[in-house]
């Protein structure tokens, strides 16, 4: 079970992130929404550990993030928005270091990302620099790295910018299989359409406050609230 | 009369920017001066310049002496002129075309008039530095007038003409750049040699004026023929963000423009773009550690001139201060070598990741351990001339270079503990290894047995956690 309990933020000016708190259970896909500057982008920070909390304590299967950081993160992958790769590393290179980082089976994990570079279509890519890749290309890169552990959490903060038609189908699928072997899934996007038949549960931010949330019921109910807001 | 709109647009994305600067300025300096404080500096600077007036006029006789000197090398001089904009080529391109240029380019208004506005901008701007340079010297030392606006004006001359040049040579390869600046310092050197025998810098310098001005009517027709905007626009948008003041204030750090030539084709060789070998398991922790190390070559060689200077002044002193110099290089190369270890984590993508530290710290420790034999080698060279050469000295060498690992060491699980964020338990440990090396260096010239209970020590404080593993580590 994932936990985020109370946890706050802000800087100088404005509050950024105001007591959020909700769980996530296993198996489970949760769409992150709001609109631009809600927080949601910043949340996945404060998960991540990228920005300090004020207060609050975020917990992923009884292991607290600030109590034990290094052992909360082996649990955890991240994809976001946009794609921060190594400008030292090539697109195989991030790959061996995602497997090296993770204590993956290098063997088994050959066979996985031939398929994702197959599905994703980079692999003339492997051996270039993520300057010479496009703003999509870079994305994939991303996605397959954060992809090849099997972690208990996978956050992905917009995951269909950038992304073609079959990419975007690719991705579901792969989501909706990591989801069914237990990992919760914690997802934001603008696009609400992509997310009809992917999310069944949703938390919907606005200015820094957790204003609703819970199992998606109708999705048309929840796009006229998201349209409300 | 109707003003040209790309000189309206040019103007209003510049006041703009210097209004965004000033309000950012004006933040920082609120944050870093108080007005009190600044009152009393205030009073103290114009104490010291009182003092310093005073102090000045004892050396008047030298100032003539140094004046006729640089009216007779006056020609020579101005060739000096030409090495900053070459060796600026490197990382500037020299005219400050940004993002925000190549933006308004894509409107309907005229790029080469944009690049010439910059230009005209970078001449203003020249001239006003030149006269508060002027003017300072002027006030600070006795230097005529005539020959403060003599060199002013021919260093800005030269920097003038040497606009075009440092543009074209921002866009070349790195080593066309290494081979014109490098070919044009041995010019101006043997130019300026060649005055003790017979002076003819006046038409070696009317040659190069001559030449500069055919350089530059010859490259702004070529100004913009297979220009690589990015290296352009990277380079200028970071100078334009950069403020000392600011990034003071902020303790936000905007890194100086990449040397992207030596960069790109002397560290990024083919050999680099091969996968990892799984029978190398600590290859993907050495590659990134080096390019961590490249990204901070100006902190690493600070450092290591740092470390250089305080030996060559220490150690040419006396025998007791060669002492405290091995003592100081040691302990300050440990800190500061390990200092460089949470660097590697601040990236984003490691950050993000799982660490296993125990490889990353046993990787680090390679390298760190690798710099500490030269920084050592150099340490011992003054031994030779304080010491007598002898088994005790050799014993001792072995005394210190242990003691230097051990500090690397323990500074090391320092570090660890706190990306850990576990509280670290060691000072106490690294305390008793400074002391040790301190008393160790201090008794150990008058007693080997010192060296040899200091080399006992670290080997017992070696264990199978700490030993780097050669083997393995590779």
């Amino acid at each position: 079970m994932f936990t985020v309990d109370q946890v706050c933020f802000s800087t100088k000016q404005q509050v950024i992130l105001d007591q959020i708190q909700f769980s996530l259970k296993s198996s489970s896909i949760t769409a992150l929404i709001g609109h631009n500057g809600a927080g949601k982008s910043t949340l996945f920070k404060a998960i991540m550990g990228m920005i300090n909390l004020e207060t609050g304590e975020i917990a992923l299967d009884g292991i607290t993030q600030s109590d034990n950081f290094l052992a909360f993160k082996k649990h955890l992958s991240y994809i976001p928005e946009e794609a921060f790769l190594l400008s030292e590393l090539t697109v195989e290179q991030h790959f061996q270091l995602y497997i090296e980082s993770y204590q993956l089976d290098s063997v088994k994990m050959k066979q996985i990302i031939e398929q994702y570079v197959d599905a994703f279509e980079i692999g003339d890519k492997l051996d270039q620099y993520p300057e010479s890749l496009s703003k999509g290309m870079r994305q994939k890169v991303q996605i397959i790295c954060a992809l090849l552990p099997e972690v208990k959490l996978l956050l992905v903060d917009e995951p269909f910018e950038g992304l073609d038609v079959h990419a975007t189908e690719f991705l579901i699928d792969v989501l909706k299989k990591k989801a069914s072997t237990g990992t919760m899934i914690l997802l934001t996007t603008h696009q609400l359409d992509r997310l009809q038949g992917l999310v069944d549960h949703y938390l919907m931010l606005q200015q820094g406050k957790l204003i609703s949330s819970g199992p998606i019921e109708s999705f048309d109910q929840l796009k006229r609230r998201f349209d409300q807001l | 009369m109707k003003t040209n709109p790309t000189y309206t647009a040019y103007r209003f994305v510049k006041k703009n920017r210097r209004q965004k600067k000033q309000q950012l300025t004006r933040s920082a300096s609120r944050i870093l001066f108080d007005k009190t404080s600044l009152s009393y500096l205030a009073v103290f600077g114009f104490m010291l310049l009182i003092w310093y007036s005073d102090q000045l006029k004892n050396y008047q006789t030298i100032f003539v002496h140094i004046e006729s000197f640089l009216w007779s090398r006056y020609f020579g001089l101005l060739f000096l002129g030409f090495l900053r904009p070459l060796s600026l080529a490197f990382t500037r391109p020299g005219v400050l075309f940004s993002s925000s240029d190549l933006f308004l380019a894509t409107l309907p208004l005229d790029r080469n008039r944009l690049w010439c506005y910059h230009v005209i901008d970078k001449i203003k701007q020249t001239a006003l530095i030149g006269l508060v340079i002027g003017l300072v010297v002027k006030s600070l030392t006795y230097f005529s007038w005539q020959l403060i606006v003599a060199l002013l004006l021919g260093f800005w001359l030269v920097e003038l003409l040497m606009i075009i040049p440092q543009w074209l040579l921002f866009q070349k390869l790195w080593y066309i750049k290494l081979l014109f600046s490098q070919g044009i310092m041995i010019v101006i050197l043997l130019a300026n040699l060649f005055t003790f025998w017979f002076d003819g810098t006046v038409f070696l310098l009317v040659i190069s004026l001559v030449i500069l001005i055919l350089v530059n009517s010859w490259g702004y027709r070529r100004l913009f023929d297979f220009t690589d905007w990015s290296p352009i626009i990277e380079a200028n948008d970071r100078l334009l963000r950069k403020s000392l003041l600011i990034s003071f204030a902020s303790n936000i750090k905007i890194d100086p423009p990449k040397h992207r030539g030596f960069y790109h084709q002397v560290i990024r060789s083919k050999q680099l773009t091969k996968p990892f070998k799984e029978s190398k398991k600590y290859q993907s922790y050495h590659r990134i550690i080096f390019f961590k190390f490249t990204e901070q070559k100006e902190q690493v060689i600070k450092a290591v001139l740092g470390l250089i200077g305080l030996i060559i002044l220490l150690s040419t002193y006396a025998e007791i201060t060669y002492v405290w110099s091995i003592i100081i290089v040691i302990s300050l190369y440990a800190q500061i070598g390990t200092s460089f270890f949470p660097v590697i984590f601040e990236d984003r993508l490691i950050f993000v990741l799982p660490w296993n530290l125990k490889k990353w710290r046993r990787a680090f420790i390679f390298w760190l351990t690798i710099g500490l034999l030269p920084v050592f080698a150099m340490l011992m060279i003054p031994s030779l001339f304080w010491f007598e050469i002898n088994i005790v000295l050799l014993l001792n060498v072995i005394s210190y270079l242990l003691i230097g690992h051990r500090l690397l060491l323990d500074q090391m699980n320092v570090r660890v503990s706190r990306l850990e964020g576990k509280e670290h338990h060691f000072p106490h440990l690294y305390l008793l290894s400074f002391f040790i090396l301190l008393f160790g260096v201090i008794y150990s010239a008058e007693s080997p047995f010192v060296s040899l209970l200091v080399i006992v020590y670290t080997l017992i404080r070696y264990n199978d956690q700490y030993i780097v593993n050669w083997e393995r580590t590779k």
